[in-house]
């Protein structure tokens, strides 16, 4: 990485919004999924995240309490339970202005770069 | 980690989500297209034929509700397929930023390309067999997703060649079939049963690379 590179991107970290909770690519990752497909299946998130039940649920238990996600069980076509995870309309707004503000930060810092 | 670094690992593990999603669509379409299409295509139409002939005793009659009432099943399956292939599509998306949006890139118009090609490959029959049109319109799948993914669809690969190869058997079998009615009248207990081993050897390899597929999903979510 050339050394105007990594001022940049130490620049960027210093500046960029930060909300606490999407600070780890955990957190991350369950925003963005559910983002695009709105509610996933409690199994799949813990075996893609590579993470404990436990692990998983204090995850999601921090989203819930911001009312970013809600939890709730249902029975599958197979009648078996299933725990599902769903954004919240709060939630989805919450994260495209997390967004919007990200992408303004980065607008900035690559102009400044640039003049 | 910096924010950018923690983004960077969720849209990695962000794609390896749409991937397993992708690859248990797949598997899914072809089980049930393996399972629906000797079902409606093969078993329905025989019966449908039998009760047929039998009741008015007229083969000409008989043959030509034969290609009616198939062509009608074709439809309602092809047409009912290209809708599953379009909703899967549609919601599975490879996630970029772009403008303050998450946005979808171009696998939902391979999506949509897969389905209008699959259902024209099928509603366009090539006279002369039932199975070189599916033949070509897997081959031409496999290649229209090797190109637009970086995912990796052997299976698909190998069910065309497999489906190939019984397409062969299916032609030879036709030709003795035509000379056998030459000289026996009588043929169509001959004809059923050859018909109903082509419609389950082809059903068998769709299942298996339906599953296969579906298998592999699960494979890229746990490991990968």
């Amino acid at each position: 990485m050339k050394k105007d590179d990594g001022d940049l991107m130490d620049k960027t970290t210093q500046t960029l919004p930060s909300n606490e909770l999407f600070i780890t690519s955990v957190r991350l990752t369950i925003m963005i999924l559910l983002f695009n497909h709105k509610k996933i299946n409690f199994t799949e998130l813990q075996k893609l995240l590579k993470l404990t039940p436990g692990n998983l649920d204090h995850h999601l238990k921090r989203l819930e309490g911001a009312n970013y996600v809600k939890t709730y069980k249902k029975l599958s076509s197979l009648r078996r339970p299933l725990t599902l995870v769903e954004i919240t309309p709060y939630g989805k707004k919450s994260f495209k202005e997390y967004i919007t503000n990200l992408r303004d930060v980065l607008n900035n810092i690559v102009l400044s770069s640039e003049k | 980690m910096s924010i950018i670094e923690e983004f960077d690992k969720a849209f990695q593990l962000v794609d390896r989500y749409e991937e397993y999603k992708l690859f248990r669509a797949w598997g899914i379409i072809f089980v049930i297209t393996g399972v629906a299409r000797f079902l409606l295509g093969f078993i329905i139409w025989n019966l449908f034929y039998l009760i047929y002939t039998s009741m008015n005793n007229n083969f000409n009659s008989g043959a030509l509700m034969i290609a009616v009432f198939n062509s009608v099943v074709s439809f309602i399956l092809i047409f009912s397929l290209a809708v599953i292939m379009i909703y899967t599509y549609l919601s599975i998306r490879k996630t970029t930023i772009k403008d303050g949006k998450l946005i979808s890139s171009k696998i939902l118009y391979s999506g949509i390309a897969l389905a209008i090609l699959y259902f024209l490959t099928f509603i366009l029959q090539i006279p002369g067999s039932v199975y070189w049109e599916e033949v070509i319109a897997i081959f031409i799948c496999y290649f229209i997703l090797k190109r637009g993914l970086k995912s990796d669809f052997k299976e698909i690969l190998y069910l065309g060649v497999i489906l190939f190869v019984v397409s062969i058997v299916e032609f030879i079998g036709r030709v003795f079939l035509v000379l056998y009615f030459l000289y026996q009248p009588l043929f169509t207990p001959l004809w059923i049963i050859f018909y109903l081993m082509i419609g389950f050897v082809f059903m068998i390899p769709y299942i298996i690379t339906g599953l296969r597929i579906f298998r592999k999903g699960s494979l890229i979510l746990e490991e990968g």
